[in-house]
């Protein structure tokens, strides 16, 4: 359907829109005429993605300036469903007579999910197929090839690209995934380059966070977007974790010995190279001396070992004296490396700042602060000039040579950590020190710095207010979208204790305690007597979930569970995961029922959706805190309390209850679509973590559901079932589904409300009028008609 | 309106009147009875404190909430007007075979229904076989109970409601014990109708109450004895007593059957009362229609129950009237084999049946006394639907003249009191 906001025409490819759509589209748009930046919540299935992409879209092409929208999700799967998406609008938009001839929308992710060549493709590993990959389409080996043909192998996908139009690889119109592997399967041409060489020239493009966050790849792949592009960050309410995953580094023992060892290769390398080739070092010398630093502009595919500081951090002075010469850099890195290895000897923890680190450095090593600061960028040279292959097997020095860089580039927002010993009872060392980014909005300053308009959403990204303080940037529009049903298709309910009226609790102190254990495993056994097909279970961590999965099968919990469902555990390891899941599936399609126990921040609670049958149930066993004795996130806590005043329970309780609410929302995957949620522990009761959680959530918890025992909580969950499997009224059509006249009709009203408005604050406050009606034209609430009739009251 | 009915029998009578409006068939008073017993056991059967416990709680609810309670009885009863308005001009069927599957796996132990969902089942059990046989005198019963993840006939196929309401009442056979299994229920029910003609119309009706089915890990799965079951058109409908669960639902739709849930005991028995009217006849996908002079070929094999329900109108099927014998003295009957006074001969092989209707033993004759043909006849020319006024004008013309029917002279009571409370609500 078609239909106006404001003077913008939008095309929307259903002719229903749910009411929350429809706001989260005027608020859109008020964002981007504004040219700011925006945290928007709206509840999971409401259609989200589609509502964002027609919005934008109709926003683009209807202004002339040329804006360019980048789309960052979180999985593959994710961007394929919003490419999908993004299609259907587009050929919605083609039927409606819209004229997008020049329109391109690419999707672009990792090798290993886009690769044609026959061997290269055979590869598991994201790793070895990027390093394989570039041995055969690097610039040197292409050079070598093209000039002695056969002498180096080279991939004839990358290969046939070269007789195409730069720009016009693949003709206009919205690729999904498998369509640009399809193209290229016909064509010959490498899909993955395909839309890496396009990305300038397309309108849309939809890539993973990393793409934007990760210094070490987004300045070769989104260097080139322009300043006016609108960046969306879908899916973002872990985008700090992000953020400071992509600016952090650990390393371990094995990993500096690994580092070593190539490190001698290398210098073999160059001894070799200096009796056959010795001018090609001496080139690079001197393109170092002069300052070359653009030596690598020439290759602009080669991405091989980007920088792992942001691009406004980067140097452009020239690389110092002492590093220049390969044989020299060589010795320093062998220096840094013994250095470090020295470091992992100490058994007890160490916590220092990237200062203190490096005046030891330079006390032991003469190290200098300068030239660490280049190392990362030198190796890239160096690995260059040698025209090495199989980079992955120099993965440990990138990775050290990576982390000096790091040190020595930034001194606030860091903090070095070692850790000698895995667990706390561990006995036998296994040392890691981890450089860990504690400041997550160092990352995506530059986003925020570079692109006008920023939309941060999410399904569940409550509290609000957070994201801003702890991503340090100013939003226009802050806004949460309560979710409009004809029925209320879910049902939060918080039980605090057993039916023996134990209360219980995740709590470190009580947590192992049996009566909070059993009645832990009676809710389970009843949620499992009560529930039809599919419920899941979440544990705050893999640990504690071991624990009481053992404990439970000693008292008979588990066997009492088998009666009624099957039983599936999540592990860390992945396959068996999927396995898992996949039988899961199957148990609860053919009637026999299953539950799945997994664990919040797991795989299974961040990406994998139980919709309909296969989630009728989800259950939380205690609140998702992190572990509060890492030292990492002490450290993260001390500094979001030193420099953005949060205090850490805030924190803590925030982060613990986006992941509850990620978890909870996993069964509600549309507006057909029912379930219940359980939140046992009696700390959910507590106001300050229920209000932490998202709006449509918390619109349905009321008072008399929010302090529960066992037993009642089955008596209601009963009642509910049966009274939601009651056959249903689908059309919902006026209430929580609009057709184009409910809009229009909207429209008039919230148009003569705004004119009204402007008659009452007129009336009121002829003084303020203008500013009022500026500030908010059409927006006219309860609210602020109190706050004008207060001083009314006062004069009266 | 009465808001517990626990302690208001006289409400609940009125209830189940109210209620009669939808079934015009059925005998008010009888269900009047009965429906005062299922109140005084339940009464009787449970503490006080555990009925308050449960029933405020549920009045708490519903005002808490407010939307919910209100919206679905409002469709429920939205369903009910629906359902009386389409039913006239459909074609139903006359001759049913209908296996009815009892879950009796653990979970009917559950006392959430009162006096327990498993009481609470074969009752009303036994006055469904009645009421049934009532509507549908040609039809015939089986019934399968599922436990121990195991499938038994309980009774076959039969037209004799006395001899179901015989064994329903034997609670000894019929203890619960274990899982259900929905696949061993409905394979089964599928292998004792596979002789029948798909002409007549294969129903089952499962009573589900677990919320999981434990089926047998094989060659079959669930989702082909699905498919099996859609293709020889057998309409399941599964009446869940605890929610609502995926496969049941599909295969009640595949199946063209009805899926519902039960949310109380007065809902169950609309539920089941539902399935009483035959249902609409399907067209048959192969029309192989047997005529008189085939089926009369067939020599009366139990191929011969073609007939009214592919096209061509007017298609006949054989049927026998029996002669009634004198309660004399005891003879052998084909049937059970055993020594029985009275019973009726077959009108064409002359061998003693012990009841009819029923498909005779030795020459597979469908033997059926004329006022239970004349009874089914009631689905091919159904009542017209009386014209609902609104309240406003009947009651206006009662309070001038007198508040009792014209016809009988009986006084609208229940049609007062509904019309007082209706005043004091607002």
């Amino acid at each position: 359907m078609k239909f106006m906001i404001d003077d913008l025409p939008v095309l929307f490819p259903y002719d229903r829109i749910y009411p929350e759509q429809y706001s989260y589209m005027c608020d859109l748009k008020k964002t981007l005429d504004a040219g700011g930046h925006c945290v928007l919540e709206m509840p999971s299935g409401t259609g989200k993605t589609v509502s964002l992409l027609s919005l934008i879209v109709s926003y683009m092409q209807f202004y002339p300036v040329k804006r360019k929208l980048i789309y960052c999700s979180r999985t593959v799967p994710e961007i394929e469903k919003a490419l999908a998406e993004l299609k259907r609008l587009m050929e919605y938009r083609v039927e409606m007579g819209a004229k997008d001839e020049d329109f391109r929308g690419l999707g672009l992710t990792s090798r290993r999910n886009l690769c044609l060549h026959p061997e290269v493709s055979k590869e598991k590993k994201g790793k070895i197929v990027d390093s394989r990959c570039r041995d055969l389409t690097s610039a040197f080996a292409c050079e070598k090839g093209r000039a002695e043909p056969g002498s180096v192998p080279l991939c004839s996908y990358h290969e046939e690209l070269n007789n195409y139009e730069t720009g016009n690889l693949i003709p206009p119109g919205v690729y999904t995934l498998d369509d640009v592997k399809k193209w290229g399967q016909e064509k010959g041409t490498c899909p993955y380059f395909t839309i890496r060489r396009m990305m300038p020239f397309v309108d849309i493009i939809i890539y993973s966070f990393h793409y934007l966050l990760d210094p070490k790849v987004a300045e070769n792949v989104s260097a080139e977007m322009s300043k006016e592009s609108i960046v969306v960050f879908d899916e973002a309410h872990n985008i700090d974790n992000v953020c400071i995953e992509s600016l952090s580094i650990d390393l371990t023992r094995p990993m500096l010995d690994s580092a070593a060892r190539s490190v001698n290769k290398i210098s073999d390398k160059i001894e070799e190279m200096k009796r056959t080739d010795a001018t090609k070092l001496q080139d690079e010398y001197e393109k170092l001396v002069a300052g070359l630093q653009e030596a690598n502009e020439r290759r602009e595919d080669e991405d091989m070992l980007a920088s792992p500081v942001l691009s406004t951090d980067l140097l452009e002075e020239a690389m110092p004296g002492n590093i220049r010469k390969a044989e020299h850099f060589i010795a320093f890195l062998k220096r840094f490396i013994e250095y470090m290895k020295t470091r992992m000897r100490v058994l007890h923890v160490v916590a220092e700042t990237p200062q203190s680190f490096l005046a030891h450095l330079k006390e032991i090593t003469f190290i200098e602060r300068r030239p660490l600061k280049f190392a990362a960028e030198r190796l890239t040279n160096l690995v260059r000039t040698l025209e090495l292959t199989n980079i992955d097997e120099h993965y440990a020095l990138q990775k050290v040579a990576g982390f000096g860089t790091l040190v020595a580039t930034y001194e606030k927002g860091f903090l070095l950590i070692l850790e000698p010993y895995e667990t706390e009872h561990a006995t036998v060392p296994n040392p890691i020190f981890h450089m860990t980014c504690l400041d997550p909005s160092l990352a995506i300053a530059p986003v925020f710095e570079r692109f006008s308009s920023v939309v941060i959403t999410s399904g569940t990204i409550s509290p609000l207010d957070m994201y801003p303080k702890i991503l340090q940037f100013q939003p226009t529009l802050i806004q949460s979208y309560p979710m409009t049903l004809t029925r209320n298709a879910f049902f939060p309910m918080v039980i605090t204790r057993g039916s023996d009226q134990v209360p219980i609790s995740s709590r470190f102190e009580v947590r192992n305690d049996p009566a909070v254990v059993r009645n832990f495993g009676s809710i389970l056994i009843d949620m499992s007597k009560t529930v039809p097909d599919g419920i899941v279970a979440f544990f705050p961590s893999y640990l504690y979930m071991e624990s009481i999965v053992s404990a439970w099968y000693d008292m008979g919990i588990l066997s009492e569970v088998w009666k009624h469902k099957l039983l599936f555990v999540e592990t860390p390891d992945a396959m068996e995961t999927s396995v898992a899941l996949k039988n899961y599936r199957e148990a609860c399609n053919n009637g026999r029922g299953a539950v799945m126990l997994s664990v919040a921040r797991g795989k299974v609670s961040e990406g994998i959706d139980f919709d309909h049958n296969y989630g009728r149930a989800v259950i939380m066993f205690g609140i998702p805190y992190q572990y509060t004795e890492s030292r990492i996130l002490k450290a993260r806590l001390e500094f979001l309390r030193d420099n953005h005043r949060i205090r850490e329970n805030d924190y803590l309780t925030f982060d613990a209850m986006r992941h509850a609410a990620q978890c909870v929302g996993r069964v509600l995957r549309g507006k057909t679509d029912w379930g219940l949620m359980v939140f046992a522990d009696k700390r959910f009761a507590r106001q300050d973590k229920r209000a932490k959680l998202p709006l449509w959530i918390n619109q349905y918890i009321t008072g008399a559901h929010s302090n529960l025992s066992t037993d009642m909580a089955i008596v209601l969950a009963k009642k509910f079932i049966r009274q939601i499997s009651q056959p249903w009224d689908h059309t919902q059509t006026g209430i929580s589904l609009w057709t184009l006249e409910d809009i229009e009709e909207r429209q008039r009203k919230a148009e003569e409300e705004a004119e009204k408005g402007l008659q009452e604050v007129a009336r009121i406050m002829p003084v303020h009028d203008g500013e009022v009606v500026e500030e908010d034209y059409g927006e006219m609430d309860d609210h602020m008609l109190a706050d004008l009739d207060f001083p009314m009251d006062v004069d009266g | 309106m009465p808001d517990d009915d626990n302690y208001d029998p006289t409400a609940d009578l009125e209830y189940a009147e109210v209620d009669d409006d939808d079934q015009p068939r059925t005998s008010t008073a009888a269900k009047g009875k009965h429906k005062a017993s299922v109140n005084g056991q339940a009464e009787k059967g449970q503490a006080v404190w555990e009925g308050t416990y449960n029933r405020s709680w549920d009045v708490v609810q519903e005002d808490a909430e407010g939307g919910l309670q209100s919206a679905v009885d409002s469709l429920i009863a939205r369903g009910r007007r629906k359902r009386a308005e389409i039913d006239t001009p459909l074609r139903r069927s006359i001759i049913r075979h209908m296996f009815i599957i009892l879950d009796l796996s653990e979970s009917v132990l559950d006392k959430d229904f009162r006096p327990s969902r498993f009481e609470l089942t074969l009752q009303y059990m036994r006055s469904y076989v009645v009421e049934w046989f009532d509507q549908n005198p040609l039809g015939q019963i089986g019934m399968i109970i599922m436990r121990d993840r195991l499938s038994e006939v309980l009774i076959p196929m039969g037209g004799n409601p006395q001899e179901i309401l015989s064994v329903l009442t034997d609670k000894r056979k019929l203890e619960p014990s274990g899982e259900p299994s929905l696949q061993n229920g409905l394979v089964m029910a599928k292998g004792g109708m596979s002789h029948l003609p798909s002409t007549s119309s294969l129903e089952i009706l499962v009573v589900f109450s677990s919320i999981s089915t434990a089926d047998p890990d094989g060659p079959i799965n669930i989702h082909q004895v699905l498919s099996d079951l859609s293709s020889s058109r057998v309409r399941t409908s599964i009446i869940s007593l605890s929610g609502e669960i995926k496969i049941c639902r599909q295969i009640c739709q595949r199946t063209g059957g009805k899926f519902g849930v039960a949310m109380d005991e007065d809902h169950l028995r609309e539920l089941l009362w539902e399935t009483i009217p035959p249902p609409a006849q399907t067209q048959s996908s192969n029309p192989t229609t047997l005529g008189v002079r085939n089926a009369l070929a067939a020599g009366g094999n139990r191929v011969d129950g073609d007939g009214s329900r592919p096209p061509p109108v007017g298609d006949l099927m054989v049927m026998g009237f029996p002669v009634r014998l004198p309660p004399g003295g005891e003879t052998l009957c084909v049937c059970h084999g055993l020594l029985k006074k009275g019973g009726y001969l077959c009108p064409r092989c002359g061998s003693k049946l012990c009841d009819v209707p029923t498909d005779c033993e030795v020459c597979g004759l469908m033997v059926v006394s004329s006022p239970h043909l004349a009874r089914s006849f009631w689905f091919l020319f159904p009542v017209a639907h009386y014209d609902a006024l609104t309240v406003e004008t009947t009651m206006g013309d009662r309070e001038r003249s007198s508040p009792t029917c014209y016809g009988c002279d009986r006084s609208f009571k229940t049609m007062r009191k509904m019309f007082q409370g209706f005043l004091l609500r607002m």
